[in-house]
């Protein structure tokens, strides 16, 4: 297998060879293109800066999306149901214990077998760099491998998300998984493994070719960055690219009209919102924040400016998520916002800021300069910072900004993954501490009966909405957009496309 | 617009007194033409930058509008109109331009006169500091310093000028060098005359025209540069209609929505071939070495 690989000079190359020694080097080069029939290759919506799913970036799209291909979990997420993957299966002596017993003969993709320890190590790792991760496992106290196969996590109290949780924990191999270098070119039990990355640019995944479960039929995954959707579509056109996701609305019809090209819509866990930082003046009163909801007209906007690609959303987390709730509309209403501004002091209005991330989401600018607009008649002057995503994320993460506009991934499809990891006072997300909100959550965590666990949430949800903590205005559907000639892929609503189970004509 | 400027032909014959040059008159009344829309526009366009429209958004050029007005160029894709945002954005383009060459031309002509009259090590080193300066492709130095800096318009023109203070100081020296060793500079200094007098009234009158015909030169170039870094995102903040965030912002529309870019795209390309026309022109008829041809 390893002749018809191509070398990472890429295709452009081959494709070159391939004019000028076409004779001489025939039964090669054939062989090559057979390779390249194997080749998936993927544009990604946003740069993929780092494949290290323990550290910083644990709960960033562009890096899961690449590292749940390499990195396997102990469950796994299907069609809304969790089942058992590196465990085949767990049990909970109390309360307070989950013991997991791992399948035997799983080997990494350097041929060492996968043990307890190296799931110990992966989940050592995830809570000791404080990530934004690390909040779903607050909760426990010890990670034992009393055996090669067997995995205890004990807790300090009940934890009814341990297995959605789980969910999102790649096991990487112990001996690696401090190896700042390893994170380059990870590898795992997966399907694939990394075998070259640049980041912010490209990332080379090949087939694990000692892979335990079926066998992926591609043999390569190429990821390339292609920040211009404009430049995505006509890759995908020109049959540069085999595979795009995340295009905005205008451009979908352009691809749908397209000869060649498939488009798949489908529902997620993704929502658009907007955040206030209530730990700064003016948004540390509630009234402020709910005046600003109150000016703009959110159906207009959806209707304009997401026709078929997002719904007005009904509460804080869309609508497909587990925990999710329908709440009260806020209903457009420029009177009542300019009421409530002036009840809090601001009858002029204020001056603010609101930053997003370049890269962030579907026709971002668009929808930043709309509600600019809308704000600007409540007399509320809200200057535009479009930062680069790094900066962006860093100021976020440091509260250094006044308000943000951003997309949001329920990636569990649990309720617990967004409200509780983001809203509990000790998360210092957006600045809102609320003792009532940080003991519903709380409760909801540790409740093992999931039918209470969605009437916590959905009063926690109450709070969030009620209380503007922010803006949450669309649930989010995704777009997907491929040649003809691949086929098996399957939506998951978590919108981080998996390609295993997809070949290529 | 659709006057076109009559194309340059290298060696033109030099026209005569009196006749109308028309070379010289239909770039000139172009630019004026900017110059007055960048003045008087805004106040009849009464266009606002921050006032979205998405109901309206995507509408081709010629569309009426449902409040009766003409989209002479279209809507955005927010729904602001394109037409008053061109004329907001040749006044920024106008002033971005200006100010930069009124910086750079200063500052740049007296260190190219200081380095040229003092000569030694002064000149030695400006002119070096100049020439590493030229090594390095201007738009890539103004990307870097506006990428420390961060969008602003008192930014962008620093900017601006600091990559261009090296074209005046070059020409300046090098009138200042020729000029200086003249017989009537050398009659003024021999009968006692100041340093500052002589320049001031021997080798400033005779560098000013050629400098002003490399500002003409440089207006085009600055404009273009703005445009450049307003569109990688460098330039003036988001929400300003600069005609380079106009153009970027319509990258994602060309097939459905060309006017978005094309529009400010247009306007911008007719400004700097006028601009450029018209340098050439001041340039035949100012370069002492072409009058007397």
């Amino acid at each position: 297998m390893t002749t018809m690989r191509l070398r990472p000079q890429g295709i452009g190359l081959i494709l070159g060879l391939a004019i000028t020694v076409g004779t001489s080097f025939g039964p090669v080069l054939q062989a090559r293109a057979q390779g390249a029939a194997e080749t998936l290759r993927v544009a990604n919506p946003v740069a993929i800066v780092s494949l290290d799913p323990f550290g910083a970036k644990a709960a960033d799209q562009p890096t899961l999306t690449v590292a749940q291909e390499v990195l396997e979990p102990l469950v796994m997420r299907q069609d809304g149901s969790i089942v058992p993957w590196l465990a085949e299966s767990w049990e909970n002596p109390d309360k307070l214990t989950w013991t997991f017993h791992l399948k035997s003969g799983v080997r990494f993709a350097d041929g060492s077998p996968l043990t307890s320890a190296d799931a110990k190590a992966s989940l050592d790792r995830l809570i000791a760099e404080k990530g934004p991760l690390a909040g779903l496992w607050a909760a426990v106290d010890t990670i034992e491998a009393p055996d090669e196969k067997t995995l205890k996590i004990r807790t300090t109290q009940p934890v009814g998300t341990m297995l959605s949780n789980l969910t999102m924990l790649g096991i990487a191999p112990a001996a690696k998984i401090r190896d700042t270098a390893f994170f380059n070119a990870p590898y795992g039990t997966g399907p694939f493994k990394v075998a070259a990355f640049t980041a912010g640019q490209q990332v080379r995944l090949v087939r694990n070719d000692s892979y335990w479960g079926e066998k992926p039929k591609l043999a390569q995954i190429e990821y390339r960055y292609i920040p211009e959707v404009s430049g995505r579509i006509t890759a995908l056109e020109n049959n540069e690219i085999d595979f795009t996701w995340g295009l905005p609305p205008d451009q979908v019809d352009q691809v749908r009209g397209s000869q060649g090209l498939k488009v798949e819509s489908f529902p997620t866990y993704s929502n658009y919102y907007f955040w206030f930082n209530s730990s700064r003046k003016p948004f540390t009163d509630a009234r402020v924040r709910q005046a600003m909801w109150h000016a703009v007209d959110f159906a207009q906007i959806q209707k304009d400016l997401f026709p078929g690609t997002a719904t007005v959303a009904k509460g804080p987390i869309p609508q497909a998520v587990f925990g999710s709730s329908v709440q009260k509309p806020y209903a457009y209403d420029v009177a009542k916002a300019k009421q409530l501004l002036a009840d809090a002091g601001y009858a002029n209005g204020f001056e603010t800021t609101m930053m997003w991330s370049s890269q962030c989401c579907t026709a971002v600018r668009e929808f930043a300069e709309t509600l600019v607009s809308y704000w600007a008649k409540i007399g509320v002057k809200v200057v535009p910072q479009e930062l680069e995503r790094a900066t962006w994320l860093d100021r976020l993460l440091k509260l250094d900004w006044d308000s943000t506009l951003t997309d949001g991934n329920t990636l569990t499809g649990d309720a617990d993954f967004t409200l509780a990891r983001l809203y509990l006072s000790t998360a210092k997300r957006m600045g809102y501490a609320n003792p009532k909100l940080d003991e519903l959550l709380l409760a909801a965590r540790a409740e093992l009966d999931q039918g209470k666990r969605a009437e916590l949430y959905a009063e926690a949800g109450r709070i969030i909405w009620d209380e503007a903590v922010g803006i949450f205005p669309l649930d989010m559907m995704v777009h997907a957009a491929y040649r003809t000639n691949v086929t098996g892929f399957k939506p998951t609503p978590n919108a981080m496309p998996r390609f295993d189970s997809v070949s290529k004509k | 617009m659709s006057v076109a400027p009559a194309a340059p032909s290298p060696h033109a014959k030099s026209p005569r007194r009196g006749k109308l040059d028309l070379r010289l008159l239909v770039p000139a009344l172009f630019c004026t033409l900017y110059v007055l829309a960048a003045v008087f526009g805004p106040f009849l366009t009464h266009y606002d930058p921050v006032a979205t429209n998405t109901s309206q958004r995507l509408r081709p050029p010629l569309t009426e509008l449902r409040d009766g007005s003409l989209a002479l160029f279209g809507t955005d894709q927010v729904g602001r109109d394109l037409f008053g945002q061109v004329i907001a954005g040749a006044q920024i383009s106008l002033t971005v331009g200006i100010l930069t060459l009124l910086l750079a031309g200063t500052v740049g002509t007296a260190l190219g006169v200081l380095a040229g009259y003092r000569g030694g090590w002064l000149d030695t080193v400006v002119m070096r500091l100049a020439d590493i300066q030229l090594a390095f492709p201007s738009i890539l130095l103004a990307v870097l310093i506006a990428a420390v800096l961060g969008p602003s318009l008192v930014n962008v023109i620093l900017v601006l000028a600091l990559t261009r203070w090296v074209v005046f100081a070059r020409v300046a020296r090098a009138q200042t060098l020729a000029v200086r060793v003249r017989d009537f500079v050398n009659a003024s200094r021999t009968l006692g005359a100041s340093h500052l007098h002589i320049v001031r009234h021997c080798i400033l009158p005779a560098v000013v025209a050629p400098i002003l015909v490399v500002a003409t030169v440089q207006f085009g170039l600055v404009i273009v540069a703005e445009a450049s870094l307003s569109f990688l995102g460098l330039g003036m903040p988001p929400g300003t209609p600069s005609w380079g965030i106009s153009i970027a912002n319509g990258r994602n529309y060309l097939v459905t929505a060309w006017w978005i870019s094309t529009m400010p795209g247009l306007v911008l390309s007719a400004l700097v071939i006028a601009v450029g026309i018209l340098g050439d022109r001041l340039r035949d008829r100012f370069d002492p070495n072409l009058t007397t041809r």
